[in-house]
């Protein structure tokens, strides 16, 4: 009995030891970015650039830039082992970025799906959409952090709090295999030595099809989701008076009670706080009038992107998964994607303005 | 043949029974059941799983109406009932199926590390360990056995509570149309659904060794609705979690919900759950082993130590005889497939027979 | 190969061999503190022997012996009567003589041939004065703790529990040392089969020596090869006392200033006498830090070792930095890191443990410091870590019963291996071998992990948290109480409103 404990225990020890990733022996990529090659003769193929921090032990972090091409993103990383001292892991890849030029030509699920597949990939990834050259963004020294947790920070606080939808994997994801969603990433550009959201691309598949601009994510946001958020909303009253509202509490609601003669409302409702205001004194009935103003403004603004979703014929509001849950009976992708160009999508705005500051 | 006898001393209370079910049944099987279900029955899984949770409600009675009046366990039952030969091939029937039930769930959870943490996990290494784990819980006898089983369910509880995360991203709207699919569509989906409920069967080899074995039928019932419970609620995360097809694609649906957790001390909460279902699995494994070991021992007079030792080897090697994802995939089909049987025609057809042959009797 | 050597001892030194008492009393004379005289007097003589080393000579001197001369001695008889000391014995048994003059009785004969003796006891009874606990010290409550002597141990338990239930059962163990080992319980409070096994148990005792009570745990505890304690050792009276009253069994040995309690439960070993002694609300939160203190000192070690060497997925990213920067100049990985650490702990408290107690206290702060600030700076082990396992050494110290505590110290290091092998994976599969291992034990042939499995609803009154003392109304199940009610509570009708 003692010598077969002893044989299993040394057995243990010889075999029983798996591949081991210790902290400070693995080069740990926080962000990659997918980009097509410039020259002429890597047709077909894709140019990987990723970001791995090196933390000192006096506390400075050091951003490890390699640039590899290949055909298959996979194949990319054993490359990039081939030129780094320590083995390449994913398992703490923050942001994912693909350049504007893959997303439009080729579509980016081939390689989401690496990611996807990979079980040390989270589900919080951030996926986004560059117009800059990829190689420079990343190669930017944004200060004393890593790249990686850089970006992600500034996609992460805007979506949790400002104005940006979120858009993780998982909900990429589930946009791009739902009935009835089209997916949506954020487009982001180097300007100078920062990092900045320019708006968000729109998808029909895995293909970018269109965009939406910075200044009308508030709107697609009271359009697609409930949310909260401490950014604020400027609201031009009259040709002097503006007011800006903070502290924005939204809701949407589906009335989908007339799918049947092709008509769906879209209600939004939307609570704030005014911190701003360029007039003289605000009386309830400015802020009536504000409310008001406010309301068609973002009708306006919403019924354009509503028309201009229904002519490019993309879905990221959700309202083909919104029409399939009052669907009996089979609902067909198909069938839907032929009617939605024609469906007459309705849009109604509340405003509440629920203080004005504390002064009054 | 009579029942066995087994002393007081060994008994353990009714009220274990609540988790010797609910621990057999949550086992492997959760990781992943959500697939198969949502293929036929689509968004109205969970009303599947529901069903085929209340459904087995019913079974659970049954083997309790058998076993009271039988007063004994499956291998006297099939003795008296069929005859010493016909009921001796049943009873082996019946351990080989445990036997394969320890397989599936071995295998599985192996391949889940594999997958998930360590790629190059040596199977035979691993595998040796844990039964080797097993082994030293079953020589403690039946009452070591229960108290695995109560550890295995209460200290993983707290990963019931991992699946707020997901709800965050719930789109509960996915839930809707209920009632979308034919009846027909909602069978299949409890087919699929009650591989994951399977296990518990296992109560007809245990009964004897609970103290007032007729008490503890509303904890065996309770169990199995706390397992219900857990399963429905899963599937309802799962279905308003992914999108139908993502759901298609995704193997093993509960450990990409847990990607999504994230706490201030913690990311990534599937490393910390595959690991913890260690927990889980060990109950399953010791019970279904218990009842072979305990079943050859019953049908020969080979001792339990020596019934089992062979039984832990058997399932070592075949268990990592299965390679390939398909041959596990298929192990797993055809325990359940098995498994459906068993449980919905083989019981109500003892139930039935036993009636008979007690009228029978009287009467001749 | 044992038993061959009792049997060599037994021969040597058993009376037997010895034909009568002359030849006894020559064989005693070997030995150099064996005394013996003839006290002549006018018409008769008689002859005494005695060790004087047991004996108390002022006491043989002032009280005994003035009787004995008094009137001339004709018979053996008239010893018993003269002399006002109970216990006087007449004895021929060489066996019974040789026994007793080895406790300090003193033997008189009337011849130099006779057969038969007078015993008269006279032994002395040096024992250290009752002292403060030093080990399980309490800032409120009593300040007496066990001595060596068993009589005084008996004295301290009876005074606080005076009533004729409380029987005390004898018996002698060893062979060499004779050991007086006592039995107390309660009866018709404690279950008559503890008892029977405490009893039992201790009369199957064969070894020649007994040092020490934590011997006679060792001898009589159920799992001779678990590193977990499953008696517990107490040396206050007062906590004697008090499970004495809940129906458990203590044994009291001569010469060891600790008592053995069972049976008992793992919660037990987690909760200190003191919690009694304070509020129900401090006393549970109290209980609650220790366990969370051994779960913590069990397992963050191989939780750090494990998430450092596998799984760097589940470190977040603000904390990233901190662990992968504090590792850069370390050479080992995180195994040979953490063992280092944690043998130099183990390491400086042994030396603590052996070394005078003023030097071990300087060694072990010195120690601590030098040492590790200086691993840190020569880049041996990162500064986390030296936290880590500072704490984790720290919370191992919690726990109340000392013997716990090393086994505690001593669990982390398989965790530590499985923890190296297979990641979290493995730090669970020590987990379930610890739970299956504990499941198995017993104490005094009832379950070990009582009140949790099985689990007993009404014990959890004073197991993880301890309730207030009008809960504590039921003897708890486990010990399977002949009488399980302690007391009545007779509850007040409280008006259901404020208080005007």
């Amino acid at each position: 009995m003692t010598r077969l404990f002893i044989f299993i225990v040394s057995m243990l020890l010889l075999t029983g030891c798996v591949q081991r990733s210790i902290l400070d022996d693995i080069q740990m990529v926080t962000i990659i970015g997918y980009d097509l090659p410039e020259e002429e003769n890597e047709e077909g193929l894709i140019k990987g650039v990723a970001v791995a921090p090196q933390y000192q032990a006096d506390g400075r972090v050091d951003n490890s830039v390699f640039v590899q091409t290949a055909a298959l993103s996979k194949e990319i990383r054993s490359q990039y082992n081939s030129e780094s001292p320590k083995p390449f892991v994913s398992g703490k890849l923050e942001v994912a970025l693909f350049s504007k030029d893959i997303a439009e030509t080729e579509g980016i699920m081939e390689l989401v799906d690496t990611l996807q597949r990979d079980p040390s990939i989270g589900s919080r990834v951030f996926l986004g959409i560059s117009n800059s050259d990829m190689e420079t963004l990343l190669r930017t020294n944004y200060g004393n952090v890593d790249t990686g947790t850089f970006i992600h920070d500034t996609l992460s606080h805007n979506s949790k709090h400002g104005m940006l939808p979120q858009t993780n994997l998982h909900d990429f994801l589930y946009n791009y295999y739902s009935e009835g969603n089209d997916p949506f990433l954020p487009l982001v550009e180097l300007d100078e030595d920062k990092v900045k959201i320019t708006g968000l691309a729109l998808f029909q598949g895995d293909r970018m099809v269109g965009s939406i601009d910075a200044k009308h994510l508030f709107t697609f946001k009271v359009l697609h989701q409930k949310f909260s958020s401490n950014d604020s909303f400027t609201v031009k009253v009259n040709e002097e008076e503006h007011a800006a509202i903070y502290n924005i509490a939204s809701k949407r609601n589906l009335n989908l009670k007339k799918v049947g003669s092709n008509k769906i409302e879209i209600h939004g409702k939307v609570l704030g706080v005014i911190k701003e205001y360029s007039g003289q004194k605000l009386t309830p009935a400015k802020l009536k009038e504000i409310e008001r103003a406010m309301e068609e403004d973002i009708e306006k603004r919403g019924m354009d992107m509503i028309e201009e979703f229904q002519t490019q014929n993309i879905d990221p509001l959700g309202i083909g998964n919104a029409v399939r849950s009052v669907t009996r009976g089979d609902f067909n992708k198909e069938d839907w994607r032929q009617k939605y160009p024609d469906m007459d999508i309705s849009f109604k705005m509340n405003v509440t303005v629920t203080e004005s500051g504390v002064i009054e | 043949m009579a029942g066995p006898e087994v002393k007081d001393q060994y008994k353990v209370s009714p009220f274990l029974v609540f988790y010797l079910v609910h621990s057999v049944q949550v086992g492997v099987g959760v990781m992943g059941f959500q697939r198969i279900s949502t293929k036929y029955a689509g968004n109205d899984a969970w009303i599947s799983v529901l069903a085929a949770g209340l459904s087995l409600n019913l079974i659970i009675f049954l083997i309790y109406k058998i076993m009271m009046k039988e007063k004994g366990d499956l291998i006297s039952l099939h003795h008296n009932l069929f005859g010493k030969w016909i009921g001796g091939l049943l009873s082996l029937i019946a351990i080989v199926y445990f036997i394969a039930m320890g397989i599936t769930v071995l295998r599985t959870y192996i391949e889940v590390v594999q997958v998930w943490m360590f790629p190059d996990l040596n199977k035979w290494i691993f595998g040796t360990v844990f039964l080797l784990l097993v082994y030293y819980c079953l020589s403690g006898g039946f009452r070591v056995v229960a108290g695995i089983s109560f550890f295995g369910v209460v200290i993983p509880f707290y990963l019931v509570l991992t699946m707020i995360f997901p709800l965050f991203y719930g789109h509960f709207r996915d839930l809707l149309p209920i009632f979308n699919h034919s009846l027909m569509e909602l069978y299949e989906g409890v087919k699929g659904a009650s591989l994951s409920y399977l296990g518990f069967t296992t109560l007809f080899m245990y009964l004897p060794f609970i103290k007032e074995p007729e008490k503890s039928h509303r904890w065996a019932q309770g169990g199995h609705l706390l397992t219900v419970f857990i399963y429905t609620t899963v599937m309802i995360t799962t279905i308003a979690f992914f999108s139908p097809e993502q759901l298609q694609k995704t193997i093993w649906a509960t450990l990409t919900t847990w990607k999504i957790a994230e706490m201030p001390f913690v990311q990534r909460f599937e490393y910390i759950g595959i690991a913890s279902w260690a927990l889980v699995i060990l109950p399953n494994l010791c019970i279904t082993i218990w009842a072979a070991g305990r079943g050859i021992r019953r049908l020969s007079r080979v001792s339990q130590q020596n019934a089992t030792i062979p039984i832990l080897v058997l399932i070592l090697i075949s268990s990592s005889l299965f390679a390939r994802r398909e041959s596990i995939d298929l192990l797993n089909q055809y325990t359940s497939k098995v498994g459906f049987y068993f449980v919905y025609i083989y019981v109500p057809f003892v139930f039935v027979f036993q009636y008979i042959k007690s009228k029978v009797g009287r009467s001749g | 190969m044992v038993n061959k050597m009792f049997r060599w001892l037994k021969k040597n030194r058993s009376p037997e061999k010895l034909k009568n008492l002359p030849e006894l009393i020559r064989n005693l004379q070997d030995s150099g503190d064996f005394l013996h005289y003839e006290s002549k007097q006018q018409d008769s003589s008689f002859f005494i022997y005695y060790f004087k080393t047991l004996v108390h000579e002022t006491e043989l001197n002032d009280h005994i012996l003035p009787y004995l001369v008094e009137k001339p001695l004709k018979t053996l008889e008239d010893i018993p009567e003269r002399v006002p000391i109970p216990g006087v014995i007449l004895s021929s048994d060489l066996k019974e003589i040789c026994e007793k003059v080895m406790r300090g009785f003193v033997i008189i004969r009337l011849n130099a041939n006779a057969t038969e003796c007078a015993l008269i006891p006279s032994q002395v009874k040096k024992a250290r004065a009752v002292t403060q606990p030093e080990v399980e010290f309490t800032v409120v409550g009593s300040k007496e703790a066990f001595v060596e002597s068993l009589d005084t141990n008996l004295h301290l338990i009876r005074k606080r529990l005076p009533v004729h239930e409380l029987k005390a059962y004898e018996v002698t163990v060893g062979k060499l040392t004779n050991t007086k080992v006592v039995v107390l319980y309660l009866d018709g409070i404690a279950n008559v089969e503890n008892v029977n096994t405490v009893k039992q148990r201790l009369e199957d005792i064969n070894v020649d020596q007994i040092v020490d009570n934590s011997v006679i745990m060792q001898l009589i505890t159920d799992d001779k090869n678990s590193p977990f304690p499953q008696l517990i050792d107490t040396e206050r009276p007062d906590r004697a006392t008090s499970v004495l009253c809940e129906g458990k069994v203590v044994v009291l040995s001569d010469g060891s200033p600790q008592a053995l309690i069972g049976p008992t439960t793992l919660v037990e070993f987690f909760s200190a006498f003191e919690d009694y002694f304070v509020n129900w609300i401090v006393a549970s939160s109290a209980r609650l830090i220790r366990i969370f203190a051994i779960l913590f000192s069990i397992l963050v070690t191989p939780v750090y070792v494990a998430t450092l060497t596998y799984h760097y997925e589940l470190i977040p990213k603000d904390l990233l930095s901190t662990l992968v920067s504090s590792r850069q100049r370390i050479p080992l990985p995180p195994i040979l890191e953490a063992i280092f650490l944690e043998l130099s702990i183990e390491l400086l408290r042994e030396a603590g443990a052996r070394l005078p107690t003023k030097v071990g206290q300087t060694i072990g702060i010195v120690g601590g410091i030098v040492i590790g600030t200086a691993s840190v700076e020569a880049g041996l082990t990162s500064n986390v870590l030296l936290i880590i396992v500072a704490l984790s050494a720290l919370a191992s110290f919690t726990t109340p019963v000392y013997r716990m505590s090393n086994t505690i110290r001593l669990t982390r290091f398989p965790f530590l291996l499985f923890a190296h092998l297979w990641g979290l994976l493995g730090v669970t599969i020590c987990f379930c071998f610890l739970i299956a291992h504990l499941l198995k034990l017993k104490s005094l042939g009832r379950p070990f992990l009582e009140p949790l499995y099985p689990l007993r609803v009404q014990d959890l009154k004073d197991a993880i948290i301890r309730l207030p003392l009008k809960f504590q109304n039921k003897r708890p199940i486990h010990l399977q109480s002949e009488d399980t009610v302690r007391f009545k509570t007779v509850t007040e009708k409280e008006k259901n409103d404020f208080h005007e």
